[in-house]
């Protein structure tokens, strides 16, 4: 028998490859996190080491002075390099170079990181530097499937995109049209994203996309209309799932049919 | 379809790229290999002196390496796995004509990783070609080429510093400045193979990182991902019968090893395979469990312990007698209090009760429901009588009280704890309007001194009564 391909135990039942690790919270919200891989961690690394060198740059002079200079050299080193991705962590969540490549540090369950867990993902940066330039931070984040290095393993954290997806641009107003024959859920989303994203879309496109759907109600009638007003209609509430609704979901959404 | 398209930002498409590719690390790897392994081994023979040559060679050639690994990549993406065989037989298709210009004047370009699908997987030509690349955008590519070099760079470093630093230490010291420097030498060779051996970790993630970027382009600009969506709608009525085989292929899958083996079993196999089962650790097993038990009086080791903290004896026969005696008076106190406490709670009401009568007002309660002071035969008289008397409360309640008896007499049945309100609510289902207002007024006065507290005029109880003076008139004729 073949061995199936590793995938992610938490992912939806079509085990689609993706990056969004989900949680549910005890309201029954679905959240998902966007994690970050090793190429804007990468970038965020480097903006920060900038930031330190220029820092150190400013702090040089202080090695003039005779031998107290040097120890406040050293000591302002030392801070700098164990407590800076701390401190930020921290106040916001994203030291000023993950901030800038849109990241964010949690919890391994989407809460903000606490102290504890910040300076322990810090501390163990020493381990990740092995053998040379976070060699083995590297190889940890190219191995894990959640982008962790070896700091994030020992404190449950992970490094997510914190900048949120662009919302769902207003559906085009148009008369809603009930579809031909009832859909599943998934063409229903693609009918709605159809309509969100249509004004980003060529207008040939747009029609290619159409005929594509094949959803027209009446012959000659213009396909991006009639997906327009499907999604018009299906954003109203109504369900056009071949399935039976769910007894519950009736139940909120109709209060006249509840008891 | 393996990934879940939908519209993504640069960064996130690299992540997924990078998700991809652990996903498929191996076979991408072997892929890598497939291409640059006979490369690298037929130019040996002529570059075995040279092999900074031998490997800016294979540097150059990656192109064509990674052209197999995205050829294999993109079919993996929907689905179809070739297996290492197929993918050998199919290398002309994965390395065709349209890659030269990779490989001689666009081999220096950051933009390689995005670039590369469109030139294999659309192969648009010249102008078209251009055009192409001009409407979709690099993006982050060059970017992505950047942050790949250092990985690359970094794995290749902490490779050569990790086998140095594991040498063990009775062993001859590695040479690492002959490493870097010394061309031809067997260290120089080992680091050349460690650079190698980095570019072919690195080039899966790279290449399924470009792709991931120009799948997330397409998605943007064209909505490719709703292209697929719809397509998958389109296909799935017409194809029942794929559907059906692909169903029953299923069904045999998850049911033969099942039934097969539930056939092959009687009860009793299955009783003693199902205890075997169960006597696996698994499922239950010994527990070991630490508790403390009392042996007894170990009366030499007491005896030395005594020795070894002890005390003087008349400072332990003080602190005895200090502590008898707190508690004595401890206990004399509390019964003390407890005495006091019940005396306090049986003379209670009885205290409480003479309070009210000899300080404050006649109650409330008193008033309405004393059965010892019967009504005065003319009550409207009493009434001001008291009011002579400026007795405002005293004849007030008079009048309240000789309603409530007139309403009684007329048969309502009132409890003698009903209060103001429930008698006027009471009264209200059976009385006529003229005797309800002035039941109400009365109330409403009464409420207001008994309670309230408030000044009521002589003038107001003494209508209430002319009132009353005629309806009793009423009565009487009535």
């Amino acid at each position: 028998m073949q061995e199936p391909q590793p995938q992610p135990a938490d992912q939806p039942a079509a085990g689609a490859i993706d990056t969004l690790r989900r949680f549910e919270t005890p309201e029954g919200v679905e959240i998902a996190l966007r994690l970050a891989g090793p190429v804007p961690r990468a970038l965020a690394f480097a903006i920060d080491f900038a930031i330190r060198a220029g820092l150190y740059l400013l702090l040089l002079p202080l090695a003039g002075l005779a031998g107290v200079g040097v120890g406040l050299l050293l000591l302002a080193l030392f801070l700098l390099e164990w407590l800076y991705p701390v401190l930020f962590e921290l106040r916001s969540g994203a030291t000023p170079g993950k901030r800038a490549m849109g990241l964010l540090v949690v919890h391994a369950d989407g809460t903000p990181v606490g102290p504890s867990a910040s300076l322990l993902r810090n501390l163990l940066r020493a381990a990740d530097f092995l053998p040379v330039l976070y060699g083995l931070g590297l190889a940890a984040m190219l191995a894990d499937r959640d982008f962790r290095r070896l700091g994030d393993l020992a404190a449950g954290t992970l490094v997510i995109h914190r900048d949120a997806p662009p919302l769902p641009a207003a559906l085009p107003v148009h008369p809603p049209l009930p579809p031909p024959a009832p859909l599943d859920l998934a063409t229903q989303q693609a009918v709605l994203a159809f309509a969100e994203r249509s004004r980003t879309l060529s207008p040939a496109r747009q029609a290619e996309l159409a005929a594509l759907a094949g959803l027209t109600t009446a012959p000659g009638a213009d396909p991006v209309a009639a997906l327009l007003g499907i999604a018009n209609w299906i954003s109203r509430g109504n369900t056009a799932d071949a399935a039976a609704p769910l007894p519950a979901h009736a139940d909120v959404e109709d209060p006249a049919q509840a008891p | 379809m393996t990934i879940s398209a939908r519209p993504r930002s640069p960064w996130e498409s690299m992540d997924l790229g990078f998700a991809l590719a652990r996903t498929w690390l191996g076979r991408l790897w072997l892929c890598w290999w497939l291409a640059a392994a006979p490369v690298a081994l037929l130019s040996l023979p002529v570059l075995h002196q040279r092999p900074d040559l031998w490997l800016l060679l294979l540097w150059w050639c990656k192109p064509a390496f990674e052209a197999v690994t995205l050829f294999w990549l993109s079919r993996a993406v929907f689905g179809e796995q070739p297996g290492l065989g197929a993918t050998a037989r199919s290398l002309p298709q994965a390395l065709p004509p349209r890659l030269w210009p990779q490989l001689l004047w666009r081999r220096i370009g950051m933009g390689r990783s995005f670039s590369m699908p469109v030139t294999l997987l659309e192969a648009p030509r010249g102008a078209a070609r251009r055009q192409r690349l001009q409407v979709l955008g690099t993006g982050a590519a060059g970017w992505l080429t950047l942050v790949c070099v250092h990985l690359e760079a970094i794995l290749w470093l902490s490779g050569v510093l990790l086998l140095a630093f594991l040498v063990p230490a009775g062993l001859p010291a590695p040479d690492l400045q002959a490493a870097f420097t010394e061309t031809g030498s067997a260290p120089y060779w080992a680091a050349n193979l460690l650079v190698v051996l980095a570019m072919s970790v690195v080039a899966p993630f790279y290449v399924a990182a470009g792709f991931a970027l120009y799948l997330g382009r397409r998605t943007e600009l064209e909505a490719w991902d709703l292209e697929l969506a719809f397509r998958r709608r389109h296909a799935a009525p017409r194809g029942p019968r794929a559907r059906a085989i692909a169903a029953a292929m299923l069904l045999t899958a998850l049911l033969l090893p099942g039934t097969g083996a539930a056939a092959a079993m009687t009860p009793a196999e299955a009783k003693a395979r199902i205890e075997a089962i169960l006597a696996q650790p698994d499922f239950g097993g010994t527990r070991e469990e630490r508790v403390w038990v009392y042996v007894g009086d170990d009366s030499a080791s007491s005896a030395d312990d005594d020795g070894a903290t002890a005390l003087p004896a008349w400072l332990i026969q003080g602190l005895a007698t200090l502590a008898k005696w707190v508690l004595v008076i401890a206990t004399a106190w509390a019964l003390i209090v407890l005495t006091l406490h019940l005396l306090r709670e049986f003379g209670g009401p009885r205290r409480r009760g003479r309070r009210p009568t000899s300080t404050g007002p006649p109650g409330p309660v008193a008033q309405t429901s004393a059965p010892a002071e019967p009504l005065p035969a003319n009550v409207p008289a009493a009434v001001h009588e008291l009011l002579a008397a400026r007795d405002v409360r005293g004849a007030l309640g008079l009048l309240y009280r000789a309603q409530v008896a007139q309403l009684r007499a007329r048969g309502l049945e009132l409890a003698d704890s009903a209060t103001e309100s429930e008698c006027l609510r009471a009264a209200r289902a059976r009385t006529e309007p003229q005797a309800l207002t002035r039941l109400e007024r009365t109330v409403r006065l009464w409420q207001a001194v008994a309670y309230g507290h408030q000044p009521v005029d002589t003038d107001s109880v003494a209508a209430l009564t002319r009132a009353s003076d005629s309806a009793s008139a009423d009565d009487g004729h009535g």
